[in-house]
Order: structure tokens, then sequence, then C-alpha cells
């Protein structure tokens, strides 16, 4: 019966530690590049739109300084490697003014800055920048940092921006390792055939002149 | 001669497509997700009941001269966010010749709350999330000395004027918090 009691003890404060361990309310937003379906899926979406990545910045009070990680992940089937680009598009028409009084900065995986700005801005997100080269089953992590003033005014209470960023994949084939087999035999076969018509086009000018 | 010059043409384009095979390969999408921030809001509720436990009835209540009202009055924080919060107390009658400010007579309650030289009674500590005030006051005394019969029918009305700030980020007090809503 001892043994019992401290074993559920043991259980439960190991609980509690783990518990402790996770940061109360932190959502990660998704970015997975599906290449059966060709598209992007993005998680984890909201009641404000379906393709929201920043779960975490919702609910902003002056003075806050929050920080919203975004994992960028290839799922294509082996053989593919992806380049993943981003760009932003601004703030959504009617929500730049809520937006121009937050800061926000955006960094990727190796901690280089690509945009620290007013929110509504696009800043160094307005061409396409190259976020990595995925791997099948690799992935990348952007950060954003957003702060929100102390002196915002109340009549931003219950405001809401809209952000829009693109991103874009391109698949590249990899090129498979040698065996010792020619396994791309098309290639060679269409220029052989075409070295043969060349010749034999040659051969029958000939004759006729 | 032109034919075969034409032929070695054509072979070099082939070269050429053959070599670019690997470009064409390429395959690109484009998708767009709409990101959110909201600004978030600090929504509180004045809770009025009384004695009995039930709900101080919205349509007020028929007074004599003399009574005590029992109106049991505190400050509920609807909100994720703890606030600091303070209330203006407003007594207000609908006959000219009758002064509510003396009719009225209202004991607030000194210990969680605090009357400032700015008129209004400050919660001494912030509500946390979700939680509830003290009550500001009890009840209402309507002071009998103060009304004549001519003045049977008149409407007494105090009002409950509340004005929240966050605490989040803000002065460890809620005297020396800012961002106070202007009143309107």
């Amino acid at each position: 019966m001892k043994r019992t009691v401290r074993f559920f003890a043991f259980l439960i404060a190991a609980a509690l530690l783990l518990a402790g361990a996770v940061p109360a309310f932190a959502y990660k937003g998704e970015v997975v590049y599906d290449g059966n379906a060709k598209d992007f899926v993005f998680a984890p979406g909201s009641e404000y739109s379906p393709t929201d990545l920043f779960p975490d910045l919702k609910d902003v009070m002056p003075g806050d300084s929050l920080t919203q990680k975004i994992t960028v992940r290839n799922t294509a089937d082996k053989g593919v490697r992806v380049k993943i680009y981003l760009r932003s598009l601004g703030a959504q028409e009617g929500t730049d003014d809520f937006l121009s009084q937050l800061s926000l900065k955006v960094v990727d995986s190796s901690n280089k800055e690509l945009f620290d700005a007013p929110a509504d801005q696009t800043d160094g997100l307005t061409d396409w920048v190259l976020l990595g080269t995925l791997e099948s089953g690799g992935e990348t992590d952007l950060t954003v940092q957003l702060d929100v003033p102390v002196t915002i005014g109340n009549e931003f209470s219950g405001a809401i921006g809209y952000i829009d960023w693109e991103f874009k994949v391109e698949e590249i084939p990899i090129e498979e390792p040698p065996t010792g087999d020619i396994t791309t035999v098309w290639p060679w076969i269409a220029a052989g055939a075409a070295v043969v018509i060349i010749v034999v086009l040659f051969i029958v000018f000939k004759r006729k002149k | 001669m032109a034919k075969v010059k034409l032929c070695f043409i054509a072979f070099l384009m082939l070269i050429m497509s053959l070599i670019s095979f690997d470009t064409l390969a390429y395959y690109t999408v484009t998708s767009t997700a709409r990101n959110v921030i909201t600004f978030g809001e600090l929504p509180s509720e004045v809770v009025e009941t009384t004695s009995a436990g039930t709900e101080f009835p919205e349509e007020g209540v028929y007074v004599m001269p003399g009574d005590i009202v029992s109106k049991i009055v505190s400050v509920a924080n609807k909100s994720e966010h703890p606030f600091y919060v303070r209330v203006k107390l407003i007594k207000a009658s609908d006959a000219s010749e009758l002064s509510a400010e003396e009719c009225l007579s209202i004991t607030t309650d000194t210990e969680h709350w605090t009357l400032m030289e700015d008129g209004y009674y400050y919660y001494n500590t912030a509500v946390p999330a979700y939680g509830q005030t003290e009550p500001l006051f009890r009840e209402v005394e309507v002071v009998g000395d103060k009304i004549t019969k001519e003045q049977a029918g008149s409407i007494l009305t105090v009002t409950v004027k509340t004005f929240v700030v966050q605490s989040e980020n803000n002065a460890d007090t809620p005297f020396e918090a800012v961002g106070w809503p202007t009143e309107s």
C-alpha cells in the first residue's frame, strides 16, 4: 500500500513537472508543403482565418511582447527536394491603422532578420525571400516577435489586423545516385536517334546531289 | 550544303532541349496564408444583487422615507486579463427641488475601496481574470427628513460607472496606473 501511494505521488509530481515545462498557451504555426496534393497546408488557423499562422498573437495588450514560432515543412515523397520562398503582401485594407501601431520582427532559423518594421509594412519581405531548400521530411523555423507599445490607445480595443503572407515552392527532382546501371536511358536513346536521322538525311541529300 | 547546315542546327537544338530537360521539370506552387492579430478587450460588468441573493430589479424599487434598500454592488472581470477598476457613483433625482445627494446615503467599503480626490472609488488591488471585486457598498439609505409628501412619486437613481485598465504591463497599484479610459 505504501509503495502504491509513493508511486502515485511520483506520478503526480512528474505530471506537475511536465506541465510546468510546457509554456502555457504556446501554439506553433505550421506551413506544410504536401507533395501529393501539390499545395500548402496552413495550420492551425483560427476563427478569423482558416490559414492563420499566428495563434499566439491574439488578444494582445499594451506593453505585450509576444513570440510566435512557425515551422515550414516539406512532406513531399522521397526524391523531391523543394525550395520554399516567402513574401509579404502587407496588411489587408482597413486594418493598417491598427497594425501600424505594432512592431513586428521575423527571423529565420539561422537568426537572419527578414523583417523589422511596423506590422502593416512589407519591409524585407516585399520580394520573394528563400527560406530554405528542404529535402523530403525537412523543415525550417521562423520566429515572429510582436511588440505592442504601452501607449497604444483605447480606440483600438477589439481591433483585428490581417497580414497576408504568400508562400511559393519550387520542386526540384533529385538525381538518383549512380548504381553502375544506366537507369535514365530515354535522353540517350533520343540523342542516338537524332544522330541516326541526321546521318540518314545527310546520305540522302548527298545522293540527290 | 544549306540543307546540311539546317540539319546541324536541328541537331544542336535537340541537344540543347535535352540539356534543359531537368530545368523544365521544376514545379512551382504559390499559396497565401492570412495571418491575424487581435487587440484585447477588458469586458466588465456591474453586478447588483440584494441580501436575499437575488438580482437587484432593473426597474428599481419603491421606497419610503427612512427605508434602507439592499443593493450589493460589485464589479466582475469578464476578460482573460487582470485589471484595475475605478468607479464613479452618480446620484440623481428627477425632481429639481429634491437633492439626490442629500436624500440618498451610501456607506462604502473603505477596506477594499479608496475614494480619491478625483472623485473615483479605486479598488485597491487588481481584479483577477474572471474574478470579482468585494462589494463597493451593500445598501442605500433613503434619508427620511429630506423628503416631503409633495415629492411622492419622484425618482431617485444611483448610477454606477466603471472604468477599467489592464494591470499587466502597468503600475503596481491602481492609484499609479496609466491608460484609464476617459469619461464619455
